[in-house]
């Protein structure tokens, strides 16, 4: 990842920005790192993987990658990455930096061709 | 649209360009298929990284895609208890991951515009249960599944799911299978004749359609098949 990307304020916050217009659940969704995300007084269950999709995409444009962020590590945790924009944020730093980790290891690995 | 370099789906894209579409096409080889209206990509449709390109392309130089065709493909006849296990990943990878990648990735850029179409080509294999193509009849049963339960699930962002399936269509996808067999597939048939590639486009465009917004989780079996 480029190490000049704010999670938050480069991905998260426009993301907000650009659901609250078109997501219907997103209308009363604030930019708040502790405000929910999910369930009363945030997205509904669509509008949650609305959301999501935006997010995976903000991330592909300003770095390239691709995740998927609700994975089966996502889901299995005891505090859900989709509780409100800060966790949200750390899931993304975690997640970013694993797929830095592992193309790195890849691209030391000895060729054997 | 995938599985466009040869044979029906070849057809099917010459089809929509003619209708005047922009068609994405992809397939395993290259093709001379020549429209300034087709773009290709060569891709393994059961391998991600190859796909998620052209999803991008999509979503940078057209802002989405209106609807989706899977039809590519690939089928073998053999007796279960001679089969390779690699037949049945081969199979699967592009039958059945193949359409399941893209229609994840149709869905991500359909719902923004709250509509898109989606068919896959399944085929009059999986309810004649025919011997000898038992992993082909499950992957095209798989892709059934996978229609009807992505119709539910992709409902609300108005995007439509349903698939087809053709009898045997004289295409390279049949060309190694013994005449006795084509022939025994077809008299179980109501109507005894091979198909034609017309007789696939036909229900394609039927669901295209965007009187067909209310149609969804529907499979048409051609030639009677029930």
């Amino acid at each position: 990842m480029p190490p000049d990307v704010d999670v938050v304020r480069e991905i998260l916050f426009p993301v907000v920005d650009e659901a609250s217009k078109s997501i219907p659940s997103a209308a009363s969704l604030e930019k708040s790192l502790d405000g929910p995300l999910f369930g009363d007084n945030g997205l509904d269950s669509l509008g949650l993987v609305r959301f999501i999709v935006m997010v995976e995409d903000r991330i592909e444009d300003l770095t390239g990658t691709r995740l998927s962020l609700a994975s089966d590590r996502a889901l299995s945790r005891r505090t859900s990455p989709f509780k409100n924009l800060q966790t949200l944020a750390d899931f993304i730093q975690e997640c970013l930096a694993d797929h830095d980790s592992a193309r790195a290891d890849s691209a030391a690995e000895p060729s054997t061709g | 649209m995938t599985g466009t370099r040869t044979g029906l789906g070849r057809f099917i894209a010459e089809h929509y360009l003619a209708q005047g579409h922009f068609v994405v096409g992809c397939s395993r080889g290259e093709s001379d298929l020549q429209s300034n209206r087709y773009k290709h990509f060569t891709a393994d449709v059961g391998d991600e990284r190859a796909v998620l390109p052209i999803f991008a392309y999509l979503r940078r130089e057209h802002g989405g895609v209106d609807n989706l065709i899977n039809n590519a493909g690939i089928a073998s006849m053999n007796m279960a208890m001679l089969t390779p296990l690699s037949t049945f990943d081969t199979i699967f990878s592009t039958n059945v991951k193949g359409t399941f990648l893209f229609c994840r990735e149709a869905a991500r850029l359909m719902q923004k515009k709250g509509a898109g179409r989606i068919v896959n080509l399944t085929s009059v294999a999986a309810p004649l249960m025919l011997e000898g193509e038992a992993i082909y009849a499950a992957s095209k049963a798989a892709v059934l599944s996978l229609t009807h339960v992505l119709a539910r699930e992709l409902a609300p962002f108005g995007i439509t799911v349903n698939c087809v399936g053709p009898t045997p269509v004289a295409t390279d996808l049949i060309r190694g299978v013994p005449k006795d067999k084509i022939d025994a597939l077809v008299a179980r048939q109501a109507i005894h004749r091979l198909g034609v590639p017309q007789d696939v486009v036909n229900v394609i465009d039927f669901f295209l359609r965007p009187e067909s917004s209310f149609i969804t989780a529907q499979s048409i079996y051609l030639g009677g098949v029930v």
